[in-house]
């Protein structure tokens, strides 16, 4: 320390102190991240095979509605999470000059971690499953996550809190807000009514469950993908680079302005569905709006290199930062285009969003994890990298896969769009037939396996460099010797109640009170106005507060930064205000319409039926959500209403569209098209690549579980009468055999009590307000009539 | 033209003009702070490198 910031403290000498890490977490979160990386990404291989041809849905627990929410957690969970962990043990501990607080928590935050993931990789397959994206894991899995995060926490800010350094780095703050954030969102989105050991229902139905879900699943993206890797960008890349972040106040804005924006924008995931207008439009503006942190934080990245340009042509940890970084600015500059209402016409439904999400989870997540990868592990084992030209080869077949990837499926999802849209003068589609427009893309299909196949390719290679690396040096703790400095008084002085109710805070907190007001009392615009305008008011003063930073001694935003408990409320505030404010109105509004509903509840045929299209997964092709959209309404029927999913718990809108949308399916072929259609897809869809699910033909329903359904469904307030719960095995049974002596006449043998009639019932009733069963049960309360079913 | 598109939509132009009043603001900001000195935030942002860990890369 010079003797110009020596004077800056007036109590208190610097000493020197020698710490060591403890690093044996960070090694196991790599190694564990590079095999479930290697893992997932195998998974991820073999169902874009079987979407290009349907053979290789071998058996029917590898079936593609089973194996992609396995390849999805995989890469999210296991993959990104365990290199997260990595990066974030090893960076926190030098950040703060400080080995972590609890060498038994981080023990068991790891083997708990592994433990979920090799319990996600058995019970999901086998059909145990929520229904809803990147949430399918059952309701013991989801207690476990949480009891392991929570022991994250704990070891986190017990280790903030005997920190030596007292000032807490950006990197510290992304952290912060993945962990108060992720904890919100998955127990939130997670709240579900277990039936039995491995199964539960949401306890949020309909568009309840869509907004909840897409503000979990969007998030889930912007807390769990993004802020901890950005943080692991504002450690490692300035640590590549020998030099410091390109500008510190830069990153400050970046910070606030993207975990004050990023939480409102998932409504954009449900432009042109029954959501209310007004959410809509607040999930556009505000992705709009993330264009401007997102890209801060990429310029920020990139141009810490500045003046160290020359070291990207033969260092391989740098290819794959600034490659990572500049993936995230692509993903970040198409995420927001895609959510204007226009493109996402085009674009939603399609594999446009396939080749968005690889663009993020290949480039960004996947080349940040190389590089920290082939930092830290020299490093963790007193060495050097085994060989350079290995991990250039991984970069060069990486970003190639890449390419394939993404271009691919870039121009599937354009290719279908505009299949999909195409009229002719008269008014008619272009392509009627939905196969047609699935089989022009099946070249695309081959070609994203090749990519796919590629970047796995360097995957592998990257796994043998690293224990090459690993097994020519010795794994050893990092030591440092640190200088321990005093605090400065005036900042040591302030009391917390200055910081709490700073300017900052009070104003932030009057304009969402005043936003708050004018969506109570004024129409949907002002509403969203006011919202942005909080965030203007937020942007400008903590930007006003960092411009004057050390004009009269250390601004608000210097002192928080010393204050990790202050730090952390105030982020948690900043993700509550946009979550309640965006959630809160419509749950309101699904209350009043499951009220004034006239709809007829499930059957309980209906409901087992249900439960086994979200069994297999059926939501991963097929969404039931027609948009007011003239080619849409042609094809497949009158838009869907926010009413017609009000008993669905977990609701099935659905977000791609590998197969047609069946919001209104029911009626539309009869009993018999259905089961020749689940024995065997193609003999009534040439060229479909829907697996069969003849084994349903042989599958039983357990009828006398049937009433423990429908009584769930009472519980969660559905209005079944108490008296047909009791009733339920009987009914479904009677329902079942109608069904089964159907198919007889037309010369199908089936026996009543199968899977595949009980899904055949619930795929006859999409899209009708009631069963077209004589013997189904009559809801509580009297009726309006129903309109006239398509 | 754009009075045809916002009498077409009318919900549009507010929140446009609310995301360009967001955008504004935020450019002013980023403009406001990247003209500031580093100084006094030179050692915050050096934190990273403030170890003495050997380099092996």
């Amino acid at each position: 320390m010079s003797e110009r910031e020596m004077s800056h403290y007036r109590e208190g000498e610097a000493h020197k102190e020698r710490i060591t890490y403890d690093d044996r977490w960070p090694r196991y979160f790599v190694w564990a991240s590079v095999l479930w990386g290697i893992v997932g990404m195998l998974v991820g291989a073999l169902i874009a095979t079987q979407l290009a041809h349907h053979g290789a849905n071998v058996a029917p627990y590898l079936t593609y509605g089973r194996l992609r929410p396995l390849h999805t957690n995989a890469v999210i969970f296991a993959f990104v999470g365990n290199m997260m962990f990595a990066g974030v043990y090893y960076s926190t501990q030098r950040l703060l000059k400080a080995r972590m607080a609890s060498e038994l928590l981080s023990k068991i935050h790891f083997w708990g971690w592994q433990a979920i993931i090799v319990s996600a990789a058995v019970s999901l397959p086998l059909g145990f499953t929520q229904a809803k994206e990147y949430a399918e894991l059952e309701w013991p899995i989801d207690i476990a996550v949480t009891v392991v995060w929570v022991v994250f926490a704990v070891n986190f800010f017990w280790t903030l809190a005997r920190r030596r350094e007292k000032h807490l780095y950006v990197a510290l703050w992304f952290y912060i807000a993945t962990i108060v954030t992720v904890a919100m969102l998955y127990i939130v989105n997670n709240l579900a009514l277990p039936i039995s050991g491995m199964r539960s229902y949401s306890i949020f139905g309909g568009v309840q469950d869509a907004l909840t879900q897409w503000w979990y699943g969007h998030n889930a993206v912007a807390f769990f993908l993004t802020t901890p890797i950005l943080g692991i960008m504002y450690y490692f890349l300035p640590k590549a680079a020998g030099r410091p972040v390109y500008s510190y106040r830069l990153s400050i804005i970046h910070f606030w302005a993207l975990v004050f924006v990023y939480i409102w924008a998932g409504p954009h995931h449900l432009l042109f569905t029954a959501l209310p207008d007004w959410a809509q439009t607040l999930g556009m503006i505000f992705s709009l709006m993330l264009w401007a942190p997102s890209w801060g934080g990429m310029l920020n990245g990139l141009l810490t290199l500045r003046g160290a340009w020359d070291k990207v042509r033969t260092d391989p940890v740098l290819k794959f930062f600034v490659a990572g970084v500049t993936f995230y600015g692509m993903a970040t500059f198409e995420g927001p285009l895609l959510s204007i209402k226009s493109v996402s016409g085009l674009a939603h439904y399609t594999d446009w969003i396939v080749g968005h999400v690889h663009e993020g989870a290949l480039g960004w997540n996947g080349f940040m994890a190389a590089g920290m990868f082939y930092w830290m592990i020299p490093r963790l084992y007193r060495t050097k990298l085994y060989s350079r030209a290995a991990a250039d080869l991984h970069f060069w077949v990486g970003s190639f896969g890449i390419l394939l990837y993404v271009v691919s499926m870039w121009v599937a999802g354009v290719t279908q769009g505009l299949m999909w849209r195409a009229i002719t003068p008269q008014g008619a589609l272009v392509y009627p037939s939905f196969v047609e427009t699935l089989i022009a893309l099946r070249p695309m299909y081959w070609t994203r396996l090749v990519g796919g196949s590629l970047y796995l390719g360097g995957m592998i290679l990257m796994a043998w460099n690293l224990v090459m690396t690993a097994r020519q040096g010795e794994a050893t703790d990092g030591q440092a010797d640190v200088i321990i400095e005093p605090e400065p008084v005036e900042e040591n002085k302030v009391p917390w109640t200055r910081l709490v109710f700073g300017f900052p805070v009070v104003l932030t907190t009057f304009v969402i009170v005043a936003f708050a007001a004018a969506a109570v009392l004024s129409e949907v615009a002002s509403v969203t106005v006011a919202g942005i305008a909080v965030f203007a008011a937020v942007v400008g003063v903590i930007g006003w507060r960092i411009a004057r930073s050390g004009d009269e001694g250390p601004s608000w935003h210097r002192l928080i930064e010393g204050r990790g408990l202050i730090f952390s409320a105030l982020t948690l505030l900043a993700v509550v205000a946009g979550g309640v404010l965006e959630l809160i109105p419509s749950l309101v509004i699904n209350q009043a319409n499951a009220r004034m509903s006239h709809r007829q509840p499930y059957t309980p045929l209906e409901l087992e039926g249900r439960d086994v299209y979200l069994r297999e997964g059926c939501y991963n092709c097929h969404s039931q959500m027609i948009r007011p959209l003239r080619f849409e309404t042609i094809r497949y029927g009158e838009p869907s209403t926010i009413d017609e999913s009000i008993f669905d718990h977990p609701f099935q809108w659905g977000s791609k569209r590998t197969g047609p949308d069946l919001a209104r399916e029911g009626g539309r072929y009869p009993n018999l098209w259905h089961y020749r259609h689940l024995i065997d897809p193609r003999s009534t869809s040439p060229g479909s690549n829907m697996p069969s699910y003849a084994h349903l033909a042989t599958s039983r329903v357990d009828f006398s579980d049937t009433a423990r359904r429908v009584d769930a469904m009472r519980t969660l307030g559905i209005r079944y009468p108490e008296a047909q719960v009791t009733q339920a095995p009987a009914v479904a049974r009677h329902e079942a055999e109608a069904i089964a002596a159907d198919l007889a006449r037309e010369g199908a043998r089936v026996e009543a009590d199968t899977q595949l009639v009980a899904l055949v019932a619930y795929l006859q009733r999409l899209g009708r307000s009631q069963s077209t069963s004589r013997t189904s049960l009559t809801p509580e309360a009297p009726t309006a009539p129903a309109p006239a079913a398509r | 033209m754009y009075r045809e598109f916002f009498t077409r939509s009318p919900v549009l132009a507010l929140p446009m003009l609310a995301m360009f009043l967001f955008l504004a603001v935020f450019v002013a900001v980023v403009l406001v702070t990247w003209r500031r000195p580093a100084g006094p935030v030179a050692r915050d942002a050096a934190l990273p490198l403030d170890d003495a860990e050997e380099s092996l890369s």
